[in-house]
């Protein structure tokens, strides 16, 4: 008859529930952001410098946001806003856009696409659902990597004279289209007002998917 | 056999109630933290402001399903939080609750904050490192619904994940740092705001 030492049964319990709640721990880094003029999409007009960088390959993927979100059908979009202006902007991600547009080669890879045309619209993505895409085999990654969306997250805001915002953006990328974005174009709307305009107005960069 | 009877029943016992832990059961934390009331002594802003709490706002929480289902509502410590600091940075504040906005006579502006995210970051390991981050947006308004200013803001606490015994009060540690946080930096965004001075400077009656 197998005896249980009741003394090695505490020690067992008291560890098991100081290591409790058990997971996979995923910590991403802070993504490192630079001024905008320093990017290769970026765009200035009146004293605004505007900049976007497509997370598109996989491992800087993997490494800041702890999966790799375009095999996911996400794309996250980093937009950096220097105001070099004397007037204040409002920065609105619910109002930005992702826009699938022709390639320069007029090949047509995209459902639907006309030349000149638009292939589709694609508004900001909210991250609860974006979670049950980026489906994650346990759930302590799960929480961790929208931890990690929500932390990176480009925010409403108003951006005074001589200030800096910055953040990402998260578009959902049309069914089936995961692996076949490789050299295609697209545009990033960028909703950015003057505080005070009476209408929201975009500014619009455009980026070749790399092959 | 030199195994005393007493602590053969305190390690079933204790099996036993480790065991059950486990199972499917939620747990609602409901920590007690201090509000913050530490603001750097500046002048307000001459303004009489509508604060708006809705119900999105007041019952905000955090929720997961994991080995259990854990609740951390937030909603009433931001509340409390923001009535705070509302009185500590404008004239005059006017508080109101519920799904309806009904205008309020005389005033300014009009914030009614939002809670964008309320997350919690997870270790592997009891003693590792853990986040809570709030996030809220405040837009202040004029009566006519014209945006003066707005921000969004992150609220970050950090304590140890926690374990059976611990895990309470290692969340009210995260959240009473979150908490700190948020409204510290909230306090500076609109302090310094040129926005929310221009406003208030033309507000100025004759």
């Amino acid at each position: 008859m197998v005896r249980v030492n009741p003394h090695v049964c505490l020690v067992w319990a008291f560890a098991t529930a100081s290591v409790l709640p058990t997971g996979c721990a995923l910590r991403m880094p802070a993504y490192p952001v630079h001024p905008a003029s320093s990017y290769a999409n970026r765009i200035s007009h009146d004293a605004v410098d505007i900049a976007i960088h497509p997370i598109t390959g996989a491992s800087e993927s993997k490494r800041y946001f702890g999966t790799n979100l375009v095999s996911r059908n996400v794309l996250a979009v980093l937009v950096v806003v220097d105001n070099h202006s004397s007037s204040s902007l409002v920065l609105d991600p619910t109002h930005c856009q992702l826009v699938g547009l022709p390639d320069r080669a007029g090949d047509e890879q995209l459902p639907g696409k006309g030349a000149g045309q638009a292939v589709g619209v694609l508004s900001v993505a909210a991250i609860s659902p974006l979670l049950s895409v980026v489906a994650m085999k346990m759930m302590f990654d799960s929480e961790n990597i929208k931890y990690n969306l929500h932390v990176k997250e480009l925010a409403r805001q108003t951006v005074s004279p001589g200030k800096s915002a910055q953040g990402f953006l998260y578009f959902r990328l049309p069914e089936g289209q995961s692996g076949k974005e490789a050299g295609t174009r697209w545009e990033v709307r960028i909703a950015v007002s003057r505080l005070g305009a009476a209408a929201t107005s975009h500014v619009s960069l455009a980026f070749d998917w790399e092959r | 056999m030199g195994m005393k009877p007493p602590i053969r029943r305190i390690a079933v016992v204790v099996l036993a109630l480790l065991s059950g832990s486990h199972m499917g059961c939620t747990v609602v934390f409901k920590p007690r933290i201090k509000p913050v009331t530490d603001y750097p002594a500046s002048e307000r802003f001459d303004l009489r402001v509508h604060l708006h709490f809705d119900n999105d706002f007041l019952n905000a929480e955090w929720r997961s399903k994991l080995d259990r289902t854990y609740i951390l509502p937030v909603g009433q410590v931001l509340k409390e939080n923001t009535q705070l600091l509302a009185q500590s940075l404008f004239r005059e504040v006017v508080v109101t609750e519920g799904d309806q906005v009904r205008p309020v006579d005389s005033v300014d502006a009009t914030l009614i904050p939002r809670v964008v995210s309320v997350d919690r970051s997870l270790s592997v390991f009891a003693f590792g490192q853990a986040d809570t981050v709030i996030s809220v947006e405040w837009p202040l308004a004029t009566t006519t619904g014209a945006l003066v200013w707005v921000a969004t803001i992150q609220g970050k606490g950090t304590a140890m994940n926690g374990n059976n015994f611990t895990l309470h009060n290692q969340v009210r540690k995260q959240l009473q740092g979150a908490t700190n946080d948020l409204f510290a930096k909230t306090y500076a965004a609109i302090s310094s705001s040129p926005e929310i001075r221009a406003f208030a400077s033309d507000r100025i009656r004759p």
